[in-house]
C-alpha cells in the first residue's frame, strides 16, 4: 500500500509541473507561431510555393494519448533533429507520402508526379535537406526570441509508419527524463492548392528546458 | 483488467483488440490481438496452443525505476511479463504450454543508434522470459523499420507487417 501512495504522489508531481496555466499556454503558442512562420517562410522561398499555416498548438499529452491522436500506420517521410544549446530536445518534421513525393519533384525539377517512390538516396537527401532547413529555421526563430544559441545536430531520415517514428522519439525522451508526459508543439502547414503539400513540425523539449523556457517567458513579460 | 476497455472491430465475427503503449490484451480464439506502429517498443505475444488463448503486451522500456510507474502497467518489460501471464492464466492458459514471440525493438533514426533503446528492450524482454520460464520460439527484432503485429489466436501465428510487406513468424 505504501508503494501505491508513492506512485500517486509522483503522478501529482508530474501533473503539477506540466500543467500549463493560461499565460504559459498563450506564450508557448505565440512562440510556436513565430517559429513555424519563420520555418514555413523559408520553405516557401526554397520551393516557390504558397504555403498556408494553421495556428500551431501546444499541448501536454501523456505518451499513451499522443499515440491515440495520430494515424499510426500512415506512411510519412520523417526528419529527426536533436537540439542542444540554450535549450535541448528533439524536433521531428513529417511529410505524408504523397506530399513527400511532390516535394522531391519540385526540388529536383521534375514533372509533377514523376517521383513514384522514396527508394534511393537522391530522394532521401532532397527530403532531408528540406526537413533540415525547416528544423533550422524553426530553431533560429526560437533562439532569436530568447537570445541564446541553439545547435541542431545533423538530420537523420526515415520513411516509415508515423506511429513508429513518434513513438521512438517519445521513448528516447521518456528514457532520458523518466517522464510519462511530453509537451507537443504541433504545427500543420499546407500548400495553397487543393490536395497540395502538407506537413507537420513536432517539437519535444526536455523537461528542464521547458521549465527554463517558461520562466524566461514570464521574465520577458515582467 | 485491460481487456475490459479494449477497442474492437468486428470482421466476420472475429474481434480485433488493439493494445496501445503500455497496455496488454488477452483473448481466446478466434479473435486477433494487434499492436500498431512498433518502433523501439517491443510487441510481446504469448500463446497457449492447447487452450487457444493469446496475449500481447506493448512494452516501452526495459525496466521502471522505483516509483516511476505512473501510467499503464505494461510499460516496462520486468513488470509486463508476469502481469500478462497472470491475465492469461485467468483465461485458462497453462504456463508450461505457453510460448512467446517478440517483434519490434527497432531504431527508427540513425541519430538514435547510440542509445540502443530498441536493442536493450529486446535483450531485457528475452532475459525476463527466461527468468519466468517461458520459451521464446520466434522473434523479428532490430532493424530500422516500424512494425505492426497481429496475433491470430486460432493458429498462434504472429503476423509482422512492415513497409516492405507482411510476414508470419
Amino acid at each position: 500500500m505504501v508503494k501505491k501512495m508513492d506512485e500517486g504522489e509522483r503522478q501529482v508531481f508530474w501533473d503539477s509541473v506540466l500543467e500549463l496555466n493560461a499565460f504559459q499556454k498563450d506564450a508557448l503558442n505565440e512562440l510556436g507561431n513565430i517559429a513555424s512562420c519563420h520555418a514555413v517562410t523559408s520553405l516557401a522561398e526554397m520551393t516557390g510555393l504558397t504555403i498556408n499555416i494553421a495556428v500551431p498548438t501546444v499541448e501536454v499529452v501523456s505518451i499513451e494519448d499522443a499515440e491515440k491522436k495520430m494515424e499510426i500506420e500512415k506512411m510519412v517521410a520523417g526528419i529527426f533533429v536533436q537540439i542542444d544549446g540554450g535549450f535541448s530536445g528533439y524536433l521531428l518534421v513529417l511529410f505524408p507520402e504523397r506530399s513527400a513525393l511532390s516535394l522531391v519533384d519540385i526540388l529536383m525539377g521534375k514533372m509533377p508526379g514523376e517521383t513514384k517512390s522514396i527508394a534511393t538516396e537522391m530522394e532521401e537527401s532532397a527530403l532531408m535537406e528540406i526537413g533540415n532547413m525547416l528544423a533550422s529555421s524553426f530553431c533560429d526563430a526560437i533562439a532569436d526570441f530568447f537570445q541564446f544559441s541553439l545547435l541542431p545536430t545533423p538530420p537523420s531520415f526515415a520513411f516509415d509508419m508515423m506511429g513508429a517514428m513518434v513513438e521512438n522519439v517519445m521513448i528516447v525522451l521518456a528514457q532520458a527524463q523518466e517522464t510519462n508526459h511530453v509537451l507537443l508543439f504541433k504545427c500543420d502547414f499546407q500548400e495553397e492548392t487543393e490536395g497540395g503539400i502538407y506537413g507537420y513540425i513536432l517539437l519535444f523539449p526536455h523537461h528542464d528546458s521547458l521549465k527554463k523556457m517558461l520562466s524566461m517567458l514570464e521574465a520577458e513579460v515582467e | 483488467m485491460a481487456t475490459e476497455q479494449s477497442k474492437s472491430e468486428s470482421e466476420d465475427g472475429v474481434e480485433r483488440y488493439y493494445a496501445g503503449i503500455g497496455e496488454m490484451k488477452v483473448a481466446h480464439n478466434p479473435h486477433q490481438l494487434v499492436i500498431m506502429g512498433l518502433g523501439s517498443c517491443i510487441g510481446l505475444a504469448l500463446y497457449d496452443g492447447h487452450a487457444k488463448v493469446g496475449g500481447i503486451a506493448h512494452i516501452m522500456l526495459p525496466e521502471g525505476k522505483d516509483g516511476s510507474n505512473t501510467g499503464k502497467c505494461c510499460k516496462f518489460a520486468d513488470r509486463a511479463i508476469p502481469l500478462l501471464l497472470k491475465e492469461m492464466l485467468r483465461y485458462k492458459a497453462v504456463k508450461e504450454r505457453t510460448v512467446a514471440k517478440i517483434a519490434g525493438g527497432a531504431s527508427m533514426f540513425s541519430a538514435m543508434d547510440t542509445l540502443q533503446i530498441g536493442d536493450r528492450n529486446s535483450i531485457v524482454v528475452k532475459e525476463e522470459l527466461k527468468k519466468t520460464g517461458i520459451r521464446l520460439v520466434a522473434e523479428e527484432t532490430g532493424g530500422k523499420y516500424g512494425r505492426t503485429v497481429t496475433l491470430d489466436t486460432c493458429t498462434g501465428k504472429l503476423g509482422v507487417k512492415t513497409k516492405d510487406g507482411i510476414k508470419s513468424i
